[in-house]
């Protein structure tokens, strides 16, 4: 039920940092980087992906079910909460962005609770299925590349302008320090893996996705940026903006739908792997996967129906001091599972020394 | 005296022949049992057959008239092998055993207190002709029949090797219907073959009397929408897929084999593609999938963007639509699902009516029917189109008919409540729940869910046979070679 396949691992991979970069951080990280926001962006990746090497190297030692053999349940739930925490304030995030990228600019005329109750239905429903089938959606939402690749070369009018882009550094690189900081939240969509197995195999794929989603997010950026310039700040749905660069939808409608496809599915996607881990933690404390995703899904509903009210609130709470507090636990965790493992190597070479 | 059956019935008789009389009071003085007395002075014994199924001509021949003329030495089992002139005489030890033979066809003759079952089984079965469910402008026309001995001749003939086992299994208390499950040794997954006769034993039911409810038995979720076992009444279909290392199962009584296990992407795949050329077929298969999709989405999406969204459409294609549908009692998703109805009412009542009248329906429903309705205001036209492409779309991929109508008008009412936001979500559930999906141990989208590189290519792409050194390796087999090629 949790399993990923090499080829998974690396779509999910791609696929992963790639969908909530692309749809309101463009214009969010514009208004704080101005026109240096891809080489941020850039960076952001890139960290993001030296995190990544570190959970799967995590990964291939065992991950927590590694640790639940080694030290018990009780240690492995301890190491997991913290990732359970994180999880949960990143789905919340990005539930919220869901609905509102659909309902404010994707598809006009959805009412709120409808579309919120329905998206959450879909998140549940994946979740409890776990890993595998979450992978394979992926796998499929990846068909979808090529066809959006072909009606952009079939039918594109992309004029760009190089000059928005430069100069480099215009106001110094501390904006570029100052967009990393505030929006690092985006980065660390990996710890879900931790608590999958993944096939074991030397894997090229992994290494051609990662390099392939930091050309992708930094080349979108380019796109947007040298199409609009200052103008970039209003986009607040990159992927539609990108996708309608081809003009067969002026022809049959302004909606691309192989974009509008792959985007909403690959961001349930990530939403449902996370809580998906969430219910692999709960089931730890006895609460079955499908009960436990179900939970789950109902806590982020009522939290965003009743709490947050809206995007604003939950992204000012999540850029705020927790964002600190995340990339704590998603640095220090990983390498906290890897001392844990390199003790009890240690004591089992000492015992079979004496 | 007394007999007790296996199947925990106590006779009671006190006649001279007791094996005699267990069966016929098994059967309850049914009218079709006959018992012929056979006296003579050399022969006292008695034949047992039911009337019609037995081939009398065989029996007067070859059994009543040797045993009657017979002189000789007092007859027994050796004895009467010389003397009867059927093919097949087999001596049984157990008096049920002779009743299941009397209700399977055969005729038992008691001799001594000695139970000898005759093959003379009365051979009126269908002629082998073309299936309905499968016609082919090319290819072979042959199509299997509802006697299970006919139709494991017709694969044993495109099969002829040792390595072609038919497992024989019997179902039903009532019916004992015969079931064979069908492989080829070596190819095929043998845990597969034992999942499947282990799951057919389990079931004790009063009777099989189709294929059908084998499938639900093996399906592993009876309940889906979606067929989860191929199914075919062509003989080279079979057995093509028994080389690619699937199973058969053929049931007595039913021209339709099953096969496992079964992938979504053989419904786009047919025979008529290997007569076709390459490019032409791969062509073919594309068209498939995209009608099936259009088909399935365009009512759908029209309410939605109608009833939704409707600024994405262009001016002058909005414009058309809104003349369409001006003055339209109804509003578009009640307009769209009447019109669906309509069409499934209509499909079903020509499947239904005799053949000749079924076609004139056909051609009063879709256009006098039609145009009468859009001229009466009540659908607009270009619902009527759209109800027409979607229909057409759907008839790419008979075997998905049933799902994909069902599916339809599902995202209609979805796409009227929710929009494209409900469609697309819709989408994607349905995508994840066919994902999740597991055919006995293979991914029933595969080879696009896992990817499966080798088989993803010929999924789509139509191959020669020697461009396909391997089988199917979504399937998962051990022999996986299947092209030697010898220079």
């Amino acid at each position: 039920m949790n399993y990923l396949t090499k080829n998974q691992l690396a779509i999910i991979i791609f696929f992963l940092p790639l969908v909530f970069k692309m749809s309101m951080l463009p214009s969010l990280l514009y208004e704080t980087s101005g026109a240096d926001s891809y080489f941020a962006i850039g960076l952001i990746t890139a960290i993001e992906f030296l995190q990544m090497w570190l959970v799967l190297y995590v990964v291939d030692k065992g991950g927590i079910a590694g640790i639940k053999e080694l030290y018990g349940k009780a240690v492995a739930i301890a190491i997991s909460l913290p990732f359970f925490l994180v999880m949960g304030l990143k789905s919340v995030l990005f539930v919220t962005e869901i609905y509102v990228y659909v309902g404010d600019y994707l598809f006009y005329n959805v009412s709120f609770m409808p579309l919120i109750v329905s998206l959450l239905i879909i998140v549940c429903y994946l979740a409890s299925k776990g890993a595998k089938t979450i992978g394979r959606i992926f796998e499929l939402s990846v068909w979808l590349i090529p066809i959006i690749i072909l009606l952009g070369v079939l039918f594109g009018k992309v004029k760009l302008y190089p000059q928005y882009l430069t100069p480099l550094f215009d106001n110094g690189f501390g904006t570029v320090i100052k967009g990393i900081d505030k929006y690092i939240i985006y980065a660390f969509d990996f710890s879900p893996l931790l608590f999958f197995r993944v096939e074991k195999k030397k894997n090229v794929r992994v290494l051609i996705g990662s390099l392939a989603c930091v050309i992708a997010v930094v080349s979108c950026y380019i796109v947007l940026i040298a199409s609009y310039g200052r103008a970039t700040f209003l986009i607040t749905d990159a992927f539609a903006h990108l996708a309608s660069f081809n003009v067969v939808i002026s022809e049959i409608g302004s909606l691309d739908w192989p974009s509008a496809i792959l985007w909403l599915t690959t961001s349930i996607g990530n939403v449902a792997l996370k809580i998906s881990a969430m219910s692999d933690i709960l089931a730890e404390m006895k609460i079955k996967k499908n009960a436990g995703a179900f939970v789950l899904t109902l806590a982020i509903g009522l939290i965003i129906i009743f709490l947050t009210k809206g995007f604003d609130p939950i992204l000012d709470f999540a850029t705020g001091p927790v964002k600190y507090v995340v990339i704590g636990i998603e640095i220090l965790a990983p390498i906290i599972i890897l001392a844990l493992y390199a003790v009890k190597k240690k004591e089992v070479r000492l015992e079979a020394a004496n | 005296m007394c007999v007790y059956l296996q199947s925990g019935m106590a006779i009671f008789f006190y006649m001279d022949n007791d094996a005699t009389k267990a069966i016929v009071a098994a059967f309850y003085d049914t009218a079709d049992l006959i018992v012929r007395e056979i006296r003579t002075e050399w022969v006292k014994a008695d034949l047992i057959f039911i009337d019609a199924m037995t081939d009398s001509q065989q029996i007067d021949l070859n059994l009543i008239r040797p045993l009657s003329e017979y002189r000789g030495e007092k007859l027994d089992y050796d004895g009467i092998k010389g003397v009867a002139t059927t093919g097949c005489a087999i001596r049984l030890t157990d008096v049920d055993d002779g009743i299941k033979s009397v209700s399977s066809g055969d005729a038992v003759l008691i001799l001594e207190g000695q139970v000898i079952v005759f093959g003379v089984r009365k051979g009126n079965v269908r002629a082998i002709s073309e299936p309905p469910t499968s016609l082919v402008v090319k290819g072979p026309r042959e199509g299997f029949v509802e006697d299970l001995k006919t139709n494991m001749v017709l694969l044993r003939r495109r099969i002829r090797s040792n390595k072609l086992i038919f497992m024989s299994l019997t179902a039903g208390r009532f019916t004992e219907t015969n079931i064979v499950v069908a492989f080829v040794k070596g190819i095929a997954k043998e845990d597969i073959v034992e999942k499947v006769t282990n799951r057919i034993k389990a079931v004790d039911t009063d009777g099989i009397v189709d294929s059908s409810a084998i499938s639900k038995i093996l399906e592993p979720r009876p309940y889906s929408l979606f067929k989860q076992l191929g199914n075919t009444e062509k003989p080279d279909v079979v057995a093509d897929k028994l080389l690619d290392g699937r199973v058969a199962i053929l049931v007595d009584g039913s021209p339709i084999a099953i096969t496992l296990p079964f992938l979504l992407i053989e419904d786009v795949q047919v025979t008529q593609d290997s007569y076709n050329r390459n490019s032409r077929a791969t062509f073919l298969r594309l068209m498939r999938v995209f009608a099936i999709f259009f088909a399935l989405i365009l009512p759908a999406s029209y309410v939605a963007v109608q009833m939704h969204q409707y600024q994405i459409l262009p001016l002058q294609l909005l414009i058309t639509v809104l003349n369409a549908s001006e003055g339209i009692p109804f509003s578009p998703i009640i307009e769209m699902l009447v019109a669906l109805v309509f069409f499934e009412i209509l499909g079903e009542a020509s499947v239904r009516m005799p053949r000749h009248v079924g076609m004139a329906l056909s051609v009063v429903g879709a256009i006098v029917l039609g145009d009468t309705a859009v001229k009466a205001g009540m659908l607009s036209s270009v619902t009527v189109l759209i109800v027409a492409i979607s229909g057409i779309g759907i008839y790419t991929v008979p075997d998905e008919v049933g799902v994909i109508s069902v599916l339809r008008m599902m995202l209609v009412i979805v796409g009227g409540l929710l929009g494209i936001y409900g469609i697309l979500l819709s989408v994607i559930a349905v995508v994840a729940y066919l994902t999740s999906i597991d055919c006995y141990g293979v991914s029933y989208l595969s080879p696009f869910a896992p990817i499966e590189d080798e088989s993803l290519r010929r999924s789509i792409v139509q191959y020669n046979l020697t461009d396909k050194p391997y089988r199917d390796p979504a399937l998962g087999l051990f022999n996986k070679k299947r092209l030697i090629i010898n220079k």
